[in-house]
């Protein structure tokens, strides 16, 4: 197994996995560490468990499992894989969708249902590659409709209405 | 009894639920064909849908998408040598050399058959077994309920993949989740971080929209473009005399092993379908015809497939603990449209229960049917692309989480643990753990609570009860199970490598 750093001598080099490992440790282990923090004041009544006690068993546990995943990232061995490159524009149009999912919660209570749908429909359409824009709206205003129509008028769901 | 079953076959055969179940059957098989779209997600996305019906009318839906979903799989298994569901991965091994070989269309008949079969057998197991288990439970105080709980929880490992360690932290995440809001023993907040919107914790619906659908959507914008092309036509859709009395040995093989795994907390159609499919080729006297397009290795894992699904509703519906992953997403449904699965829903709610039995049968009746329809219309199916698909589920899972309170706040939570979903499977967390987490945790907390208030802090009552001793005892065993299979595995892979 080839454990020499590729990116010059001294600089250490961890695989991709073992970096995963490593940041999703710590991640979990800080996540654990801050939950158990805010359960610091509940007080522990005279029988039984209380607010805090299962809380608390469940968070130690997650910082544990989180520190192993560490420790099991530093105690691997060092593999050298070939970074992975990244897919610039895979990593926009999946900002792009989380983002245009942000504004239409924004917006959905302002503009309603229907207005902010259609729009987010074509939007999602356009980033899955669909790129036959005439049909891409003709879809997105149909299906809004369609679902507005079932779920207000079958269902009896109020869906968010435009009004002034 | 026999009135309880005649009003359960009279709410069944009621028109509206014929039609809700016809439904439940048709999308189950689209939502199973299509790979990307699992039976989870197909269950979670039907679930708006069901809010304004009659608990055991939206059951019976629920129950044609769970059932016809397992069927579903085997078409782009078997036209796609990509399986739509996990369980129907086995399927290819002989679907797909059937397919290119021009008997597709036999193919996808035979697994209908044996789909058939096998809910039909473990329709049977689980009307039978179900009571008398429900009845059992029946003498459990809360510290057997907590050790159940904690052997549900173990169920995590066998669900977790390969990674025990990362399936038990998302199990854990999961139960984290669960207890952050208001508190139900004392009614005091808890795990809050000073956030207000977190006070009342996160409604179950949402955060499974989330994690199954909405991280599945952002998922699938990473393949997109990657798409299987169907190979071969369908060719003839029905069997000879012959074939049909080739498939009886498989069929038989598939009922018995399914049936018994699927019973079996935490194993699930994938597991019953490789062993059955190996059992039948050990004992096959056509071994090499296995793997080259053999009918009877489609039909074995087809019915061993369907035959969990009886199975797994067993500790489902009598103890509350689910048999398996999709089980486990069944069980949040049932709960939110107001069944209460576990030993009392037998005597408070017998008439949902024997509905619910009564559909089981017709539901198999209606897939049989819908499903020879479906091979027919399969290629098409498949047609559905990702890129119109994708964003409309996409609408669903907004739909689904506003339409359970009318709050906006719901889909953000929706939309933030679909983010989350996506970050823990890139990160090779599982999903499944998380549910099993999120829907355990109250019900091993709140009875560990009692137990303790009960016995006046002493935690020694869980091991002076035979039946709480025995269930951790199960739960320690299957645990050190998976630890040394978990063991074994990385050394396998240690000497490969």
């Amino acid at each position: 197994m080839n454990c020499s750093p590729p990116f010059g001598a001294g600089i250490s080099v961890i695989s991709m996995s073992r970096k995963g490992d490593l940041l999703s440790g710590l991640i979990v282990s800080i996540t654990g560490l801050v939950f158990l923090l805010s359960t610091i004041g509940i007080k522990r009544p005279r029988i039984g468990l209380g607010s805090a006690g299962f809380p608390r068993l469940v968070t130690v546990c997650l910082i544990v499992c989180g520190v192993i995943l560490v420790l099991r990232a530093l105690l691997s061995k060092r593999v050298v894989v070939k970074p992975s490159r990244i897919d610039t524009r895979f990593v926009l149009n999946l900002v792009g969708l989380v983002a245009s999912f942000v504004l239409y919660l924004y917006l959905l209570k302002k503009l309603g249902f229907l207005i902010t749908t259609a729009p987010l429909l074509f939007f999602a359409m356009y980033v899955f590659g669909y790129r036959k824009h005439f049909m891409n709206v003709v879809l997105s205003v149909i299906t809004s409709l369609l679902i507005y129509y079932v779920f207000t008028v079958v269902f009896k769901v109020p869906l968010p209405r435009f009004s002034l | 009894m026999i009135n309880y079953w005649l009003e359960g076959l009279r709410i069944a055969f009621q028109p509206l639920n014929l039609l809700i179940m016809l439904v439940g059957v048709a999308s189950g098989i689209v939502v199973g064909a299509l790979p990307g779209v699992t039976s989870s997600m197909g269950i979670i996305l039907l679930l708006p849908f069901t809010y304004y019906m009659k608990p055991e009318t939206a059951l019976l839906m629920l129950t044609g998408m769970y059932c016809a979903s397992m069927f579903g799989g085997s078409i782009a298994a078997i036209l796609l040598r990509t399986p739509g569901t996990p369980s129907a991965a086995a399927t290819s091994i002989d679907g797909y050399p059937l397919a290119l070989q021009g008997k597709a269309g036999k193919a996808i008949s035979a697994a209908l058959i044996g789909s058939f079969f096998g809910g039909i057998a473990s329709g049977v197991c689980m009307v039978f077994l179900a009571p008398l288990l429900a009845r059992f439970a029946l003498k459990f105080g809360p510290p057997e309920y907590f050790a159940l709980a904690v052997f549900g929880l173990t169920i995590i490992a066998s669900v977790s993949g390969k990674d025990l360690l990362r399936g038990l932290i998302s199990g854990l995440v999961g139960l984290l989740l669960s207890l952050i809001g208001i508190d139900n023993i004392t009614g005091s907040q808890r795990l809050t971080l000073g956030i207000d919107a977190l006070a009342n914790g996160f409604n179950f619906l949402p955060v499974m929209i989330g994690v199954f659908a909405v991280s599945e959507v952002l998922n699938r914008l990473e393949k997109k473009g990657e798409r299987a092309q169907i190979t071969a036509s369908l060719g003839q859709l029905f069997l000879t005399w012959e074939e049909m009395k080739s498939l009886v040995l498989p069929i038989v093989v598939g009922i018995i092993v399914g049936t018994l795994i699927g019973v079996l907390p935490g194993t699930g159609g994938a597991i019953a379908t490789f062993l059955a499919y190996n059992e039948l080729r050990r004992w096959s006297k056509n071994k090499e015809k296995f793997g080259q397009g053999a009918l009877e290795g489609v039909v074995v894992c087809e019915t061993a497939n369907n035959a969990v699904t009886g199975g797994a509703m067993v500790p489902t519906l009598s103890l509350g603990v689910p048999g398996d992953a999709v089980t486990a997403v069944m069980l949040g449904a049932f709960v939110l449209i107001g069944v209460r699965p576990g030993p009392l829903m037998f005597t408070q709610q017998a008439n949902i229960v024997y509905s619910f039995f009564a559909g089981w049968f017709v539901i198999q009746f209606m897939m049989l049917a819908v499903g020879f329809v479906s091979i027919i219309l399969a290629p098409n199916i498949l047609k559905i692309r990702d890129e119109v698909l994708m964003p409309i589920v996409l609408v669903l899972c907004i739909v689904g989480s506003f339409s359970l309170r009318n709050s906006v706040y719901d889909v953000g939570v929706a939309l933030c643990f679909g983010v989350l979903g996506y970050l823990m499977r890139k990160a090779g967390f599982p999903m499944p753990p998380l549910v099993l987490g999120l829907i355990l945790g109250p019900m091993a907390e709140q009875n560990l609570n009692r137990t303790l208030l009960i016995a006046k802090n002493d935690w020694t009552i869980l091991f002076k009860r035979p039946i709480s001793l025995t269930l951790l005892l199960a739960a320690f065993v299957s645990v050190t199970l998976s630890l040394i299979g978990a063991y074994r595995a990385s050394k396998k892979e240690a000497t490969r490598s």
